[in-house]
């Protein structure tokens, strides 16, 4: 069971990247350069899958996890989302405020044993807060997206551990789901 | 040209800068990160004709993203000339990526992750394959 799951997991997660990749080949155009990078991408991404496929974590979620993950990354793109639209602050200032802020709430209590993960949740929540409002239709977007982008985190926590971007990563998936719900099912 | 090498350099600089400022000035991964982005967001923000404004709007997003290449840890990157590969890499991606899910929050990063992913493939398939003997021989 938990094999299954660590690896529908990790399928999610590579399908949504080479998603990425396709779009930006699709964008770059068939010069033979584009096709030779995108190629090289591709095989990078696929020998790193290898390898977390080869690992066998514990995969335990608990509920309490995904609703502390998604409470605060809401609360982290809500703040976000309201520095761009109220305050009118660029996107990279207003998630680069809010994640200077959330960096310090470890040293508030040093006897919350979970305030550790605060940061990461509040940063990942900065990312989903900047999209563009062109995109994101209102708070309800933000906060759907927000809360997709908690469970993302708590279902590939233990994936791709130590790799940067994978808050951005989690926030793209999140926004792109959300859009899709948004345009066919809401 | 010389626009594209500035930028280039930039996310170099700002990846190797926040690997230094997360680990051996020991601020962790999101402070190192958002505390540089901020800085250079705010500066072209106040004086946003320093520069023309490709540069003034593209070098904060550039450096935010590669700022999320330099928050990775040291067991996937152990060394700065990997963080600097990677950013390089990071780097081309964002250039070629202007009009793809433009708008879209996360989208630096799921760039970013990306390239670490690409330059943590072929340093494994390196390693697995043991490419290197032969260049020691």
């Amino acid at each position: 069971m938990k094999r299954i799951f660590h690896f529908s997991s990790l399928a999610l997660f590579s399908v949504l990247n080479f998603y990425f990749l396709l779009g930006v080949f699709l964008r770059s155009g068939t010069e033979p350069i584009n096709i030779f990078l995108l190629s090289l991408l591709c095989i990078g991404m696929v020998l790193s899958l290898r390898f977390q496929l080869s690992l066998m974590y514990d995969n335990q979620v608990f509920f309490f996890e995904i609703v502390r993950a998604v409470l605060f990354v809401s609360i982290g793109a809500v703040l976000t989302f309201y520095l761009m639209i109220f305050l009118h602050l660029s996107a990279v200032i207003s998630s680069s405020l809010i994640g200077v802020g959330a960096s310090f709430l470890p040293s508030l209590n040093r006897k919350w044993g979970y305030a550790t993960q605060l940061p990461p949740l509040m940063y990942c929540g900065t990312f989903v807060g900047m999209t563009s409002p062109a995109i994101a239709s209102g708070l309800t977007f933000i906060i759907c997206a927000g809360s997709i982008a908690g469970v993302l985190f708590v279902v590939s926590r233990n994936m791709f551990n130590g790799f940067g971007g994978k808050l951005g990563a989690v926030a793209l998936w999140a926004v792109i789901i959300t859009s899709f719900l948004f345009l066919f099912v809401l | 040209m010389m626009n594209s090498i500035l930028l280039v350099s930039i996310a170099i600089f700002g990846a190797v800068f926040t690997s230094i400022l997360s680990i051996e000035l020991k601020q962790g991964a999101v402070r190192a990160s958002a505390l540089g982005s901020l800085g250079v967001a705010l500066y072209f923000h106040f004086f946003p004709l320093v520069s023309s404004s490709y540069l003034t709007q593209n070098i904060p997003l550039i450096y935010f993203g590669s700022s999320f290449v330099g928050m990775v840890s040291p067991i996937i990157h152990p060394n700065r000339a990997q963080i600097a590969i990677s950013a390089f890499i990071y780097s081309i991606i964002y250039l070629n990526t202007e009009g793809v899910f433009m708008k879209y929050g996360g989208r630096l990063g799921a760039s970013a992750f990306i390239a670490i992913s690409f330059t943590y493939g072929f340093q494994i398939a390196l390693k697995r394959f043991k490419l290197f003997q032969y260049f020691k021989k």
